[in-house]
């Protein structure tokens, strides 16, 4: 669905610092929003944490850069870091190009999921519509 | 907030500071200058992939990579280096880059107003006299803080800049320093009497308290001495320094926002790119094949796309 002018699917859990989780069985993908790369500009660098890292909901678990500015990514949910995605390291513009599915950044096996996805929002649920409405404003140039 | 003016620092000092204070979330402005030269590369580029790390060690300049955005710089003496961190959270602080830097070089502009020279403020972060660029400005999280860090350039050395950037032929070298002499100005160029670095300082000084509030005058806090000497540690470790950024297939120096360098690998062999405002104006064989390149001009400066336009052109 579109929110705005920004894609959202409705299948995805939603952090407040717009990165994104897919439960895909014992493994959740994250992600960063279309409003997020949108906001970056062409990304000119992504780097993560590595596999076997341990990570905590709203902690940083990578740092993504437009070249003139650097911003860290606050992961959705607590976990251990099972795979990042190699593509980035050579094309991290993949993120804006296709920022839910080629241009996905980590994949972890959750510790708390149940617990911590009830801290995330769902697109198209008013609290969704409000906050990224919100946030619009916060960023309009 | 804190004011740290400090009129001079060991050149390692001026960027562990502002990771120092961003990772504690103490707020200040810093005011400082390099003792000795070094070149900056910001966390998009890697060093091996950058610097003539070889040059720099003979010539006795150091090389730091930092945690915020931006280009690769030569930080020299002649530069006065302006670092404000700021709690992210604040009311005063805006949502995203374009915003921050916006609001924060504004009283930069002023500043250069005041000892008359009209300098604007083109997005995102470029402040430009006449079409050139006389800040280097890089920004980013560090902490609970955002960063701003820029600098005025009083003086300039284009050949020295042209040196230790690591260049893939003397054509791009050449191209190279044009390009910088001809994208960039220093206070030196545009006055002809360069003010001291005591009255600069004031003056900054003067124009961030006028946006944000009165400063605390400060000397370095202990605590922050302590984080920047443990900071040591993780920018000195080999995995910091040895990162070599995102891999690419060619070379590319940006000058200013739209404007780049870049010489790219072709079926037609080596290819030496120029761009301003973002399109190709320029383009030559670096081994001095004769192509007809006039397709390319007018066309969006894309490494890739160039590599691929190339590959579908025909003999001329």
């Amino acid at each position: 669905m579109k929110v705005l002018d920004y894609e959202c699917p409705e299948n995805l859990f939603y952090h407040k610092d717009h990165a994104w989780a897919r439960v895909e069985g014992d493994i959740v993908v994250f992600g960063v929003t279309d409003f997020a790369q949108k906001q970056a500009g062409t990304i000119k660098r992504i780097q993560t944490l590595e596999p076997d890292d341990e990570i905590d909901q709203h902690a940083p678990f990578g740092t993504l850069s437009s070249g003139k500015w650097t911003g860290k990514m606050q992961s959705p949910l607590s976990g251990v870091i099972v795979e990042t995605n190699a593509v980035l390291e050579e094309k991290p513009k993949t993120v804006n190009d296709s920022p839910y599915a080629d241009g996905w950044i980590v994949k972890i096996k959750p510790s708390k999921l149940d617990e911590e996805l009830k801290n995330l929002f769902k697109a198209g649920t008013p609290e969704f519509q409000a906050w990224l409405e919100a946030e619009n404003k916060k960023y309009k140039k | 907030m804190l004011l740290i003016d400090i009129p001079e620092m060991e050149w390692d000092e001026t960027q562990l500071v502002y990771h120092a204070l961003g990772r504690l979330g103490v707020e200040a402005l810093v005011l400082t200058r390099s003792r000795s030269p070094y070149v900056c590369v910001g966390f998009s580029g890697g060093i091996p992939s950058e610097v003539d790390a070889g040059l720099c060690a003979r010539e006795g300049i150091s090389i730091f990579r930092r945690e915020i955005g931006g280009g690769t710089v030569l930080i020299e003496r002649e530069q006065l280096l302006i670092q404000l961190v700021i709690k992210r959270d604040r009311d005063d602080v805006p949502a995203g880059q374009h915003n921050f830097f916006k609001r924060f070089l504004k009283p930069l502009v002023e500043v250069y107003s005041d000892i008359g020279i009209d300098a604007e403020f083109r997005p995102i972060n470029d402040l430009l006299v006449r079409g050139r660029k006389i800040s280097g400005t890089g920004g980013g999280e560090v902490g609970s803080c955002n960063v701003l860090a820029t600098n005025i350039l009083l003086d300039f050395n284009f050949d020295r800049m042209a040196s230790v950037l690591l260049c893939p032929s003397e054509n791009f070298r050449k191209a190279l320093r044009d390009g910088l002499e001809n994208n960039m100005t220093t206070v030196k160029r545009e006055i002809p009497s360069v003010p001291s670095y005591q009255l600069l300082r004031k003056l900054v000084a003067k124009r961030y308290e006028a946006l944000l509030g009165r400063m605390e005058r400060s000397p370095l806090p202990g605590p922050v001495k302590n984080e920047m000497k443990a900071l040591r540690k993780e920018f000195f470790s080999e995995k910091w320094l040895s990162d070599k950024g995102v891999r690419k297939e060619w070379r590319e120096v940006k000058l200013r926002e739209g404007s780049f360098i870049a010489q790219l690998p072709t079926p037609r062999g080596e290819l030496l790119v120029k761009s301003s405002g973002g399109k190709i104006i320029s383009a030559e064989s670096v081994e001095g094949a004769r192509w007809n390149w006039q397709s390319l001009m007018g066309k969006d400066f894309d490494g890739e796309q160039i590599i691929n336009i190339v590959s579908r052109m025909g003999r001329h």
